[in-house]
């Protein structure tokens, strides 16, 4: 993950959110505790230690932002996936997390269609940003 | 006692002033809809946002009615506009989470943008895949489980079968090909996609047996799709097409509207990329340069598709869904609101379709910069149709 957010960093139009504060990660988790929604997979907790959100091509990855757009604990509540921890979004797919499979799912955002499955954040990461070749 | 003179009545500035009130008003009534009023661990700033809102109540009258004559037929709309953010405002401070969507929605009614409801069949999953890489320019991996068991018997064989040629294909005897054949940049693929069957040696007889992912696989594996013929995404085509033909009137929309490009920078939580007015002039130039070049919009900005994509099938074909004349950049903001106010409902009692509910933005707008016209660019395709046919016309006559 580190070696993507810093090809990430060069790449063009890509905004990489700076890191939230320690604090505000133990937040987040207890928010997602006290609305009974999924808890965040390991593998996106590292990568939300090295940043809080990424925008790039029209997709987003939501960080936490408790009074502004994107945040995690927000597009969870006013989109709920049932069962599942919305993590992303682009012009037609959702990202999120399965915790029934263990599985990161990119998900139709007009039916709610399972399209793909990824057990790797990185690779659902960039499915969601349309990035191929990093 | 000297006359008080009343200053004109300028819709621009009205409809500047209105937006910006919107930019800070909105995004918040989202969130609350969601979940309420989120202040957790924060009272310092509840208590900042609460009485922010309260400032903005208390504005409402000034900015929404000042200067303009009760007997202008405007008035009565914008004093419908004071009402609605009163109540949204109210609703937010009270946490009536289910009001505030109501209030949205009288919101985009009352800016004369169309509720409409629809009968929507669902898209099947490769009509989804086709007008995804169209839209973006890219064919995706295809999963193991989508590829036929032709194709993948196809790509364990060990001997070396007869050569074919490329002549030897005929493609329309592929069932999905129909559906390929809709968008311009896979008909673009036609020859390429012929030699790339020759070249894996597939019995031209048994290509009807390739489903549509198999053949997004084999163009994705074996074509140069991306540069030979340049398979282009229709999100980048259209976006310069909107430069192209309306580069002054987004600059204007741009250095009239810096309070709330600024404001949709900071809830995107992204570092405003200029510090000064000089700074802001050469950051606009710089998005007029990226929507020419890339074809890039400014992060607070998306693309947004006035038939949505899940109702393709009201088009005569499914790659008018990504057309120019369907396609409008729009403020991030205003696309959550319309998507949010938009609703499938399910099944109709026929279980083949399905009944929804959409928020449609008038057919021309290119440019969604606001709720009010003013903050619209529109296109004529009309006209430029027209023009186009009458040209191939004359072309006809001239020989």
């Amino acid at each position: 993950m580190a070696d993507f957010l810093s090809f990430l960093k060069d790449y063009p139009d890509a905004v990489i959110i700076p890191v939230a504060k320690k604090e505000c990660l133990l937040a987040c988790g207890q928010e997602l505790y006290k609305n009974k929604l999924p808890m965040l997979p390991e593998s996106y907790i590292e990568l939300l230690k090295s940043c809080n959100g990424i925008i790039c091509n029209g997709g987003t990855i939501f960080g936490f932002h408790p009074t502004k757009a994107d945040d995690l604990v927000s597009e969870n509540l006013y989109a709920p996936l049932s069962g599942k921890l919305c993590l992303g979004r682009n012009d037609f797919d959702t990202l999120a997390w399965n915790p029934q499979n263990q599985k990161y799912e990119i998900i139709d955002n007009s039916d709610e269609e399972v399209l793909r499955e990824y057990t790797s954040a990185e690779l659902a990461v960039k499915h969601i940003l349309k990035i191929e070749n990093a | 006692m000297a006359k008080i003179k009343r200053k004109n009545f300028d819709p621009q500035t009205h409809a500047i002033n209105k937006e910006y009130l919107y930019i800070r008003i909105l995004p918040l009534a989202l969130q609350t809809m969601s979940h309420g009023f989120r202040y957790q661990g924060n009272e310092e700033q509840y208590y900042a946002e609460y009485n922010r809102l309260e400032k903005i109540k208390s504005s409402l009258k000034d900015i929404l009615l000042s200067g303009i004559p009760s007997h202008m037929p405007s008035y009565q709309r914008h004093l419908a506009t004071k009402a609605i953010l009163e109540k949204t405002i109210l609703d937010i401070c009270c946490n009536n989470r289910k009001e505030i969507k109501n209030d949205l929605l009288n919101l985009v009614l009352n800016e004369n943008m169309a509720a409409v409801e629809k009968y929507q069949i669902p898209l099947q999953r490769e009509e989804k895949m086709l007008i995804r890489s169209d839209f973006d320019g890219n064919i995706y991996p295809q999963e193991n489980e989508s590829l036929s068991p032709f194709y993948k018997k196809l790509q364990k064989r060990k001997n070396t079968p007869k050569k074919y040629y490329p002549q030897s294909y005929n493609l329309e005897e592929i069932p999905v090909w129909e559906s390929f054949a809709q968008f311009r940049n896979f008909r673009k693929l036609e020859e390429p996609l012929k030699e790339a069957l020759a070249q894996m040696r597939v019995p031209p007889k048994s290509i009807k047996k390739l489903n549509a992912f198999d053949l997004a696989d084999i163009i994705r594996s074996k074509v140069n799709y991306r540069e030979n013929p340049h398979f282009e995404s229709s999100r980048a085509r259209f976006i310069k097409f909107f430069i192209a033909n309306h580069e002054d009137e987004y600059r204007q929309y741009m250095l009239s509207n810096q309070p709330l490009i600024s404001e949709a920078f900071r809830q995107k939580n992204i570092l405003l990329p200029y510090n000064s007015p000089e700074t802001y002039v050469k950051y606009i130039e710089k998005t007029v340069k990226d929507m020419k070049t890339k074809g890039n919009v400014p992060q607070i900005f998306t693309i947004h598709h006035k038939i949505d994509v899940q109702d393709g099938r009201q088009k005569k074909n499914l790659a008018e869904v990504n057309n120019k004349p369907n396609l409008c950049i729009i403020l991030d903001t205003y696309h959550t609101i319309i998507h949010t106010l938009s609703k499938n409902y399910g099944n109709s009692e026929h279980n083949f379709y399905n009944l929804a509910k959409r928020i449609e933005i008038p057919a021309d707008t290119v440019f969604f910069g606001g709720l009010s016209k003013e903050m619209q660019i529109t296109h004529n395709f009309a006209e430029q149709n027209t023009n186009r046919l009458s040209k191939q016309a004359d072309g006809g006559r001239n020989g």
